[in-house]
């Protein structure tokens, strides 16, 4: 599988030289690393409504760092990633006191304070937003094609994938799922549920806030209003149509379907909001387990996709 | 040796006295067994001593030392395990993984090296995949180790749940209810099995309504009403306690009659 999927990955810019597509790639990466955020709280049965707020709080970070302190892009991303994991510390180390429900709540809340400020005080840009953000610069390179901030960004998810993969293959994600399946039982074995999910949560925020990082040295402009609650909804969506039960491939499968399926049947933006609402809608009926639990519920289908595709190309 | 100590243990649920003033010792490698009718407190008096409720008054000393206030992950740690009620398992895993999972105490190696990989963090994992498979031979699930734990049948999960609580090494091992619902053949292979584990050392307090289990099993029995300890002794004395008959053994009689009419 790797053995494929690694030299395509690499490729692809090659095959497919269309910018607009290397574009939504790279959105859809971005959006995988928001959904996998969502999927490793998932996994302690915590649900997020925050993760736009968390992905603005690096991007932001990032962009005045390097506009109004002289930072280099790429001391900034990870400083943007801690600021991120930072802010989550101290709302959820409050909030998972109080249980999960409170977890929702303040996650919500939060994303809309981090709105609310970005766009009130006038030195974070205010509310028409910060324009202007440099493009990140390695040596005398400059990333100014599609293509050079694709591999960027597949660095950073492919990164993101490596410390989620190696972390839900230890104690650490055993630990995860435990509380996911029964707190009462998890606690009975001495795992200390809260700060286990604390853990999960940092390390969810951490990433979004370096991708958030990404965000803004790609757009090169930042808006207050693109981090609305509404991304948070879009971000568990990624996680609901991939799939819950598949944290790492649920939320990049997903992502790519919301990215590229209203572009593939040409939606257009303004009905894209009923096309994925119509789209999740679908998924909870026919697919509750999300799409990648097709196979499992209809065991006739991988066969026939086998025959289809060739094979070796489906699985995973 | 005493090995758990419960001095002056108070828990009111608002008004509600659940467990009123009790007194009660426990001695190293002994059956305890727990009755009293439906609402005598006995769970809560687990939930009391495995710290999943804080006492509103009262002392729980194990090994010496004051556990009652603290959370029920350090007191597991200190070295009591329990299982539930009802079945509670992590249902969406495989039986080996979820003894596997409740190894989780047991680790020497850092979360730092678990999260690398490391060598000696593999050779660790390794090492305790062999102690759950030790497990799963001993207690006799070992052939249904990739069986979903929501697939068992009922009988199977209540053994499951003494396996994972039996993961947490426990020296004090709390069981509530471990034959209820069982069919007599698997009621008498799960009384041989807890019997294994206090020759293995361990020390069980068990919460159960068949009478004929308790009196077979315990070596000792503290029979509890409206939250307070109304008897206590070997089996055969609290057969014959006349409070205990009124209280638990003959309301239990009359019970029967109602349902029989």
């Amino acid at each position: 599988m790797i053995a494929i999927i690694f030299p395509l990955l690499i490729l692809l810019p090659f095959i497919i030289r269309n910018d607009y597509v290397l574009h939504l790639l790279i959105f859809t990466c971005m959006y995988s690393v928001l959904g996998m955020g969502f999927s490793i709280m998932w996994k302690n049965r915590l649900i997020s409504c925050g993760q736009a707020g968390f992905f603005a709080m690096g991007a932001y970070t990032s962009a005045l760092l390097v506009m109004k302190a002289g930072f280099s892009f790429w001391l900034a991303l990870p400083i943007a990633g801690l600021a991120s994991a930072l802010l989550a510390l101290v709302i959820f180390s409050a909030a998972l006191r109080a249980g999960p429900l409170i977890f929702f709540g303040m996650s919500l809340v939060s994303s809309f304070i981090v709105m609310e400020v970005l766009g009130t005080v006038e030195y974070f840009g205010g509310w028409e937003g910060l324009m202007g953000i440099p493009r990140p610069q390695a040596a005398s390179y400059v990333f100014l094609s599609k293509t050079s901030y694709y591999y960027l960004v597949m660095v950073l998810l492919l990164l993101n994938i490596v410390v989620f993969y190696a972390l839900y293959n230890c104690r650490i994600g055993r630990a995860w799922t435990a509380i996911g399946s029964s707190v009462r039982l998890a606690e009975a074995q001495g795992i200390n549920v809260y700060r286990y999910r604390l853990g999960a949560s940092v390390i969810a925020c951490f990433f979004a806030g370096v991708i958030g990082a990404f965000y803004a040295h790609y757009q090169n402009l930042l808006v207050p209003t693109t981090f609305s609650f509404l991304l948070s909804i879009y971000v568990q969506m990624f996680a609901l149509i991939g799939g819950l039960s598949f944290f790492i491939a649920g939320p990049i499968v997903g992502a790519g379907l919301m990215v590229f399926l209203p572009e593939l049947l040409r939606v257009t933006e303004q009905f894209q909001p009923i096309f994925h609402s119509i789209l999740i809608i679908l998924i909870v009926i026919f697919l509750p387990g999300g799409l990648l639990s097709a196979p499992r519920r209809f065991p006739g289908l991988s066969p026939m996709l086998r025959s289809i595709l060739g094979k070796g190309a489906t699985g995973g | 040796m005493v090995l758990l100590e419960i001095k002056g243990l108070k828990k009111f649920f608002g008004g509600l006295v659940a467990v009123n003033d009790l007194e009660m010792n426990v001695s190293q490698s002994e059956i305890l067994g727990l009755i009293g009718p439906n609402g005598a407190g006995k769970t809560t008096l687990f939930n009391l001593i495995s710290g999943f409720i804080p006492p509103t008054s009262g002392e729980v000393i194990f090994k010496g030392e004051v556990i009652s206030g603290l959370k029920s992950h350090d007191i597991a740690k200190r070295g009591v395990g329990r299982t539930f009620q009802q079945s509670v398992l992590f249902m969406g895993s495989s039986v080996f993984d979820n003894v596997f999972t409740g190894f989780h105490m047991e680790y020497k190696t850092g979360l730092l090296q678990q999260f690398l990989h490391t060598l000696a963090a593999r050779r660790e994992e390794e090492a305790i995949k062999e102690q759950t498979m030790e497990i799963l031979q001993y207690m006799g699930l070992a052939l249904l180790k990739d069986e979903l734990a929501a697939n068992l049948p009922h009988g199977h999960q209540r053994i499951l749940g003494i396996c994972v609580a039996l993961a947490s090494t426990p020296d004090l091992l709390l069981l509530d209810e471990p034959v209820t619902g069982l069919n007599p053949g698997e009621t008498l292979h799960t009384l041989d099995l807890i019997r294994r584990l206090r020759d293995r050392g361990i020390t069980i307090i068990l919460v159960e309504h068949d009478m004929r289990a308790v009196m077979s099993l315990c070596d000792r029995v503290v029979v509890l009403s409206y939250g307070r300890k109304i008897a206590e002794g070997l089996p055969k004395e609290i057969l014959q306690n006349q409070e205990v008959i009124e209280a638990y053994l003959g309301a239990e009689e009359n019970g029967r009659d109602v349902a029989r009419d």
